[in-house]
This record gives C-alpha cells, sequence and structure tokens, in this order.
C-alpha cells in the first residue's frame, strides 16, 4: 500500500474543502489517476482539469507523473504572486 | 549576497536595505509592488495571499540563483508577503544591486517576471460586493 499527501491551494482547496488530506492506494498511481479520484469526490474539480499545476516533493512535475509511498503532491490553479 | 523572505509582515524596506551593500556597486535597484485599488473594473479593498510556503521559498531561491548566474550583481533581495495586505501597501520588494545600472535592471526584470510565472503565491481579491481568486480565469 502506498500512502500519498496531498495538499490543495488557492480555489482548489475552496472546491474541496482541505488543504492537506491523506489519500491510500493499494498500487501505484499517477497524478492524474489522483485528480480522478479527487474529481469523484469533488465533481467541480472537472471544471479547473485544463489550468491545474502540479507539484510532487516541492518540484514542478506532469501530471503522467507515478507516485511512489511518502510522496506529498500539491495541485493548485495558476499562480499570480507579486 | 542572496536574501530571500516571505512574511505577514508589513515591509520595513529602510531596515532591509541597511545592510549587504557593497562600495563596489555603483547601482541599487528597488523594486515595489503594491496592491491597488482597483482591478477590471472593479474596486479592490484588499487583497489576501496565499503561499506555499516551503515550495515558494525554493522556487524564489532558484530564481535568484538564476539571476545570479546571468548578470554580474551584488544583493539580490526578495521579500514577499503573505496574508492580507492592504491598498498600497507593498506586497513584493526586489532589491538588486551592481557596478553598473543594466544589469541590476535586467535582473530585476527577469526575477519579478519569474516570480509571476512559478512561485507558488495566490492572490484572491477582495471588492465591496464579493472576492475572487486571480489566476484561474487564465
Amino acid at each position: 500500500m502506498i500512502r500519498i499527501r496531498l495538499k490543495l491551494f488557492a480555489s482548489m482547496k475552496d472546491i474541496c474543502g482541505f488543504t492537506e488530506k491523506d489519500f491510500s492506494f493499494e498500487k501505484p498511481v499517477s497524478v492524474n489517476e489522483l485528480i480522478e479520484e479527487l474529481t469523484g469526490l469533488y465533481p467541480a474539480v472537472s471544471e479547473k482539469k485544463g489550468i491545474l499545476l502540479i507539484a510532487v516533493n516541492e518540484e514542478y512535475t506532469d501530471s503522467g507523473t507515478i507516485l511512489e509511498d511518502g510522496d506529498t503532491v500539491a495541485i493548485f490553479p495558476p499562480v499570480s504572486g507579486g | 549576497m542572496k536574501q530571500i523572505i516571505t512574511q505577514t509582515e508589513t515591509i520595513n524596506l529602510d531596515a532591509l536595505l541597511a545592510h549587504g551593500e557593497s562600495p563596489s556597486d555603483g547601482a541599487d535597484l528597488v523594486f515595489i509592488g503594491k496592491v491597488r485599488n482597483h482591478s477590471r473594473g472593479k474596486t479592490v479593498i484588499h487583497i489576501d495571499y496565499e503561499i506555499y510556503d516551503t515550495m515558494a521559498l525554493k522556487e524564489l531561491n532558484k530564481i535568484a540563483d538564476e539571476a545570479l548566474a546571468q548578470w554580474d550583481t551584488g544583493r539580490i533581495l526578495i521579500v514577499h508577503r503573505f496574508g492580507r495586505v492592504n491598498i498600497g501597501e507593498a506586497s513584493i520588494v526586489i532589491a538588486v544591486s551592481s557596478s553598473h545600472r543594466d544589469e541590476s535592471y535586467r535582473s530585476s526584470r527577469y526575477i519579478i517576471d519569474e516570480i509571476k510565472k512559478r512561485v507558488p503565491i495566490w492572490k484572491k481579491e477582495f471588492y465591496s460586493d464579493g472576492s475572487e481568486w486571480i489566476g484561474d480565469r487564465n
């Protein structure tokens, strides 16, 4: 079993109603599969699918990345700092 | 010298600029990004900045290192606020020094452009009649 910590920010946090949650899977999953799982729980996530950015362990990556046990995944909309 | 800070407090520019100077620098360029009272036709009351702080610090450090590798500069100071920032207050300060001004201008411009692309910070604008995350519409 692998455990993934998911962090959400900005509008993604508002849609799902949490900032951090742990997910466990029987086998390795991609970020895409994690987003599908999340969309099943929170359908409004589908509205954001085209714009989401992904970071695994605080480094940007793409949604095809396969997650390993203990990874921290952050999913968020385009940044708007400055 | 490189200094990267994220903070909720008001930015005290004088205190930050008081050290880190080099006698070989003839240019000290300070960019101050402020919260303005209007955005796309709406009246803004204040902005809340949300931050993924540990990753934001990493990205800010990377950007500063990239700038240092490209231009011969002395000090690079980046301060970004998070939490509530009121109208007229500085949300970001970028200070770059160099022997001659051209390096500072180029470096400072690179830093702010990259921050807006990559650093995980989000602004939520508050209006008299509601609020909105900025960035999602892109």
